[in-house]
């Protein structure tokens, strides 16, 4: 159990304020690395929230090296279970990229 | 990069530029860091001549490379060179002036040329529709620009730098992004499937052209009323001339607006109507969708090795961790381009 405000919550509060407070009054360079660390927060906040799935790198590592052998090429399933895997990720790094899908 | 140049460094500039232009007296009015990265530095350079070849004042660009640059993509002396290369073709550019090979004067080679003006910004060029005059005659003039781009061809003395591939161009891009990949320990499942898709589909072989490799919004330069330049020429090579219009209309270089399938800027059927009336060659629709996969592959294959530099510690910035994180995303266009039912049929 953690104390509140947890992480999530804080990293949320820390990007609201940087957006809706600081950013505005900046300019250039600053104002541009304001925004990047608000989309930087905003991601690790939504990795934290996420569901963790078992991320399961000796599967992945055996697909990766299939799909280089030549196998499974253009099988709906193996086709399914990469789509769900990259938009899991996409849902985390750029949720505006899978609605535009 | 320093922002400003010290004393002994300009005096050694002074005399360089004594030398080439031959004038008896220069003052430099200004020297500043303009922008640079990595690999190098851009300098704003305004000087006033007395004599020689070139009186008057004049407003320049130095391009060095960096001190601590690592040659990854081609030197200051070969992009110089390519840029004489693409005036004398007809090409929108800076013209290129002076070039200094001795490392003695700046620390590393040098290249001196016209300041061009306006805004090369991706986002900023897609969505600012005042820039660069009218968007569709715009659209028309960047295909003729590419055309005559693949005007220059091979055998070139003065290119011998050049790579070229040995084989179909596509399939050596594709050993090199496996290798990339490889090399950094990523296991990226849906770029082996999209690469594997492509090793499937490969387009029948064109001629062998000059290819820009990173012909796209964000490398161009716009001013209120027109095109002011065509930058960005260290990934030069000869190669397949439809990889450029597929990276140029690739849906990550759009910037917000996929519904202009040409950068973000034009209809794409504009953009091919002023690459064919310059260039002669009819544009092979397939061959460019081929390759606008191929486009989203190397993008995320570098997005990649960046975010790399950053978590390997050769770097640290923010910019770079984020850039990294961008592969998920092209991850996933690859995969909405190369569904099941698009590997059936082998590409005509």
């Amino acid at each position: 159990m953690r104390d509140r405000p947890d992480a999530e919550a804080l990293i949320a509060e820390c990007r609201r304020v940087l957006q809706e407070e600081l950013a505005p009054s900046l300019q250039g360079e600053a104002r541009f690395k304001a925004l990047m660390i608000a989309n930087a927060l905003g991601m690790a906040g939504r990795e934290l929230a996420a569901p963790t799935e078992q991320a399961d790198g000796a599967a992945a590592a055996r697909l990766a090296a299939a799909l280089r052998r030549g196998e499974g090429h253009g099988s709906a399933e193996t086709y399914a279970a990469l789509k769900h895997d990259v938009e899991r990720r996409v849902a985390i790094s750029n949720p505006k990229a899978l609605k535009g899908g | 990069m320093p922002a400003s140049m010290d004393g002994a460094a300009q005096q050694r500039l002074l005399a360089f530029l004594a030398r080439v232009t031959k004038a008896h007296l220069i003052e430099i009015v200004e020297l500043s860091a303009l922008s640079g990265g990595a690999i190098q530095e851009n300098w704003g350079l305004t000087v006033e001549l007395e004599g020689g070849t070139k009186p008057g004042r004049h407003r320049w660009v130095l391009r060095k490379d960096a001190a601590s640059g690592v040659a990854v993509s081609l030197g200051r002396k070969e992009e110089f060179v390519l840029l004489r290369a693409a005036e004398e073709a007809g090409i929108t550019v800076p013209t290129p002036l002076y070039l200094c090979e001795d490392s003695s004067v700046l620390g590393t080679p040098f290249y001196i040329m016209a300041r061009i003006e306006g805004v090369a910004l991706g986002p900023k060029v897609v969505k600012d529709v005042s820039l660069g005059g009218d968007r569709e005659a715009l659209t028309a003039q960047l295909g003729r620009e590419l055309a005559r781009i693949h005007s220059i061809v091979p055998p070139r003395s003065d290119l011998a730098f050049l790579d070229e591939a040995e084989g179909h161009p596509a399939l050596r891009d594709i050993e090199r992004y496996r290798a990339y990949l490889d090399a950094m320990k990523e296991l990226r499942p849906a770029l082996e499937w999209g690469l594997a898709w492509c090793a499937e589909h490969l387009p029948a072989q064109q001629e062998t052209v000059l290819v820009h490799q990173d012909f796209r919004s964000g490398n161009f330069m716009l001013d209120d009323s027109r095109l002011t330049g065509i930058l960005d020429w260290e990934f030069c090579a000869w190669g397949d001339p439809m990889s450029d219009l597929g990276w140029f209309c690739a849906q990550c270089w759009r910037f917000g607006r996929p519904d202009l399938e040409a950068g973000g800027i034009g209809e794409r059927e504009t953009f091919y109507q002023g690459y064919e009336e310059e260039s002669g060659r009819t544009v092979d629709r397939e061959a460019v969708a081929f390759w606008e996969v191929m486009a989203h592959l190397r993008w995320a294959v570098i997005a990649l090795q960046q975010g790399h530099r950053h978590i390997a510690g050769q770097q640290a910035s923010l910019e770079l961790a984020l850039t990294g994180r961008m592969a998920a995303q092209l991850e996933l266009a690859v995969l909405d381009m190369t569904p099941p039912e698009r590997w059936g049929t082998a590409h005509a």
